[in-house]
């Protein structure tokens, strides 16, 4: 036990960030963390809350509040999951500190447990927020008693326990008995797909429970149950008793819910015993490619600009690390498929012919939703795909090659954000360009509408980059760690979505509301975004260029 | 010529650097010595414009790091501490981006990394992501993209760890005939048999200051009968059990 805390304790001390050295940045973070705050978690928990809420108050008249509960928890077990699997992946196989302390003499479920809390501490913070709103909204919606708070206390903690148990189970024995999984590059691209099945499935779950409100009450009154939930039961068999415990305040659902968290945690520290050290014997390195002979590698060699060489620099690195290509370059390129499956799950027809007719009839508002979309799209995707507010974060260790090289800070500046455009934009507009000729827009609609995209991505590329230069995370063990681990991807997003809320919520107040007319709003939103570019661009050569300058955690 | 006056580095209440001065000239091969956390690491990223000194100057070549950056860092061929740099890219791939940097011609560059690859038995792994390398093999891809635009300023951080024999008698012939042919050559090492053999001048460095400038006949001269470990021992006060 005293190696598992000691091991705990290290591995989770060497996750966290430092704290900036000056007042006046340590107030500027606590600012933008206020905002991330207020756009990211206070959106989501409201989600929750008023889904519980909305389930409960309509189930409890029929005595079953206990499946409102059991939907929402259900999805945050997913969402664990989903989340969670690359986490543990991350940390049981490939944090560089593994190297270090598999030769001592440590037993594999106490190194597997430490690694376990250390993914338990890391994925969380969001989960935790989710499992205390939907509670709120129990509350608010039923009358509980005093065993159903303290049922409560114990879900907000323990709820990701078994999903995160699954992923840890399942990460070893994919490494144990997977031959085709040989280096960390085959277990990401696994980890990709993995995760590109969890995503579909979690969209369509998302649909459903969006739907769940309304349909909830009839559904379960005729069937008494849900095969959602029945079925979902079956893979999170705790939460059906934990949902009982707090619904009803029941000391034997309680008892049993903390008995399959034991059993969970046992049966993982159970198979960590067993082969959690041999699934390092498929590791080996990578590196294996087809050679060519040195003479063509010299004619190869040609001379081309710092500029254009520091920008296949990035590109090369961030294509060819797996962990940045899924998480950084990929987002771009297939958010199409998820557009398409939510279109094909609306009740009302969303075909091409229909959206044609449509177009021909309203002209207007679909050109409304083109140019308002594109905007509020273009400054939501540059944030989530942390191009930018990644971007020095990343050079981690190469980070003081920034610093000798004799390049300047401008142009190395330029280029990170150029990064962060072009694959942006080129993800965004490779789809709605042809979507546009297809429905046949208003072809001065879409030149609107690319005119204000460029302005946004330009200005939230700029301002995730001014953002991870005030602090940003260099010290990171493997790849994926500074994806998840740096707080500076959240405040990006944090501001981009409550700017994007913003900016829409004003476009329709005027289009819909004082009716002003579309090329007008799109004028107003041109200058206004013009404005924030100008003021970002200023904050940068102001600040930019001297955060990386005094930059030196490295 | 490199030359640093009066520099002074803190990190929160620890005094890395502390009012160094020292100058290599042209011509000059001197090595940097000093016990872990001496303040040698800390000095040559301040050469090397990645650290900002508190105060003091730094000079190279008649360019001053503060007022002039980009022209100093141009002339400076820089050998970090750590090897494991851009792991992704593959060895010519890292070699010409650094060529691009410092603006090296294609027909120049194409001679320079022949010539490295033969030296340093780096030809059959170009063409491999650096990330399948050794950490020696690594090392001297480092080598020779620090050297690869050919600056007249050497500094070089424990460059000879994880060379293989070979490699580290080439490189060290490489820095002779460097300094041999007017340029300067400063870098630093634990090893202090290959300073003693290989270096003009010697500089110990304790707790951020200089303890010792100058030659090592100077240095034994002050300590007779006894050997270099025994002095630099003596001198850095590590008491041997």
């Amino acid at each position: 036990m005293t190696t598992y805390k000691a091991l705990t304790k290290a591995f989770i001390k060497s996750l966290q960030m430092s704290q900036a050295n000056d007042k006046r940045t340590r107030v500027t973070m606590k600012v933008i963390v206020a905002v991330v705050v207020l756009f990211i978690f206070v959106p989501v928990a409201i989600f929750c809350a008023a889904t519980t809420f909305a389930l409960v108050d309509n189930l409890q008249y029929f005595h079953i509040e206990d499946l409102g509960v059991a939907m929402v928890f259900h999805m945050i077990c997913l969402f664990t999951l989903f989340f969670g699997f690359n986490v543990i992946f991350s940390e049981f196989y490939f944090s560089s500190d593994i190297e270090y302390v598999r030769p001592w003499p440590v037993k594999a479920w106490e190194l597997v447990a430490a690694k376990f809390s250390v993914s338990y501490y890391v994925d969380n913070a969001m989960q935790i927020f989710m499992v205390i709103a939907s509670l709120v909204g129990f509350f608010f919606a039923a009358k509980p008693g005093v065993l159903s708070y303290v049922s409560s206390a114990i879900a907000i903690f323990t709820l990701p326990i078994v999903p995160l148990c699954y992923c840890g189970i399942l990460a070893m024995i994919i490494m144990r008995f997977t031959k085709a999984v040989k280096n960390k590059e085959s277990v990401q691209r696994i980890i990709a797909i993995v995760l590109a099945l969890l995503i579909l499935i979690f969209v369509i779950l998302f649909r459903v429970l969006a739907s769940c409100a309304e349909d909830a009450v009839h559904f379960f009154i005729t069937e008494n149950s849900s095969p959602f939930v029945e079925y979902l039961n079956k893979i999170f068999p705790m939460v059906h008793f934990i949902s009982k415990a707090i619904a009803y305040g029941s000391v034997p659902d309680l008892l049993i819910y903390i008995l399959i968290n034991v059993i969970a945690v046992a049966l993982m520290l159970l198979v960590a015993e067993l082969i959690y050290f041999k699934g390092f014997e498929n590791l080996v390195a990578n590196g294996k490619a087809k050679k060519r002979d040195f003479d063509k590698l010299m004619e190869l060699s040609v001379q081309k600009t710092p500029f254009k060489a520091y920008l296949l620099k990035e590109l090369r690195i961030l294509v060819r690390t797996p962990a940045f290509f899924t998480n950084c370059v990929i987002p771009n390129f297939i958010w199409p498929v998820f557009v398409l499956i939510i279109l094909k799950m609306q009740t009302y027809d969303a075909s091409l012919t229909a959206l044609r007719v449509y177009n021909s009839n309203k002209p207007k508002i679909v050109g409304f939703f083109l140019i308002m979309g594109s905007v509020v799209f273009s400054l939501v995707m540059t944030a989530i795909n942390s191009l930018s507010s990644n971007a020095i974060s990343r050079e981690g260790k190469h980070f003081q090659f920034m610093k000798y090289i004799p390049v300047p800070y401008d142009t190395q500046w330029d280029i990170k954000v150029l990064v962060s455009f072009v694959l942006t934009f080129i993800g965004i507009w490779m789809y709605l360009i042809p979507a546009a000729i297809l429905i046949k827009v208003n072809p001065l609609y879409v030149i609107v509408a690319i005119a204000l995209s460029i302005l946004s991505i330009s200005f939230i590329s700029y301002m995730g980059l001014y953002l991870d230069s005030v602090q940003p995370k260099l010290v990171w063990d493997d790849e994926l760690s500074v994806l998840r681990e740096n707080t500076n991807v959240a405040l990006c997003m944090g501001i981009a979505l409550g700017i994007a809320l913003a900016i829409g919520g004003i476009g329709y107040a005027f289009y819909a509301f004082l009716k002003v007319r579309l090329l007008l709003v799109s004028l107003g939103l041109f200058v206004l975004l013009a404005l924030l570019n100008l003021l970002i661009l200023w904050r940068t050569s102001k600040n930019g260029k001297r955060h990386i300058a005094e930059q030196e955690e490295m | 010529m490199l030359e640093i006056t009066n520099v002074t580095k803190s990190f929160n209440t620890l005094k890395a650097v502390d009012d160094l001065s020292f100058t290599v000239n042209d011509g000059e091969i001197v090595g940097f010595v000093g016990p872990n956390g001496a303040g040698k690491t800390t000095t040559m990223k301040i050469l090397t414009g990645i650290l900002k000194p508190d105060s003091g100057e730094v000079n190279i070549n008649g360019f001053d790091m503060a007022k002039q950056p980009l022209e100093a860092k141009e002339i400076i061929g820089y050998i970090a501490d750590s090897p494991d740099m851009f792991l992704r890219l593959k060895g010519i791939e890292f070699l010409n981006f650094i060529a691009d940097i410092y603006k090296v011609p294609t027909e120049v560059r194409r001679e320079r990394i022949e010539n490295f690859a033969s030296r340093f038995g780096l030809t059959d792994a170009l063409d491999l992501p650096m990330q399948s390398y050794s950490h020696g093999m690594r090392q001297k891809i480092m080598v020779a993209a620090a050297l690869v635009h050919n600056p007249p300023v050497w500094i070089l951080d424990e460059p000879l760890i994880g060379l293989d024999p070979k490699s580290a008698y080439n490189l060290k012939a490489m820095m002779h005939e460097h300094a041999n042919a007017g340029n300067c050559v400063l870098f630093s090492t634990h090893v202090l048999e290959v300073a003693e053999k290989l270096c003009d001048k010697i500089i110990i460095i304790n707790h951020g200051k200089d303890i010792f400038y100058g030659t090592m006949e100077e240095l034994t001269s002050k300590y007779p009968g006894k050997d270099f470990e025994q002095i630099f021992l003596e001198m850095t006060g590590e008491k041997v059990e």
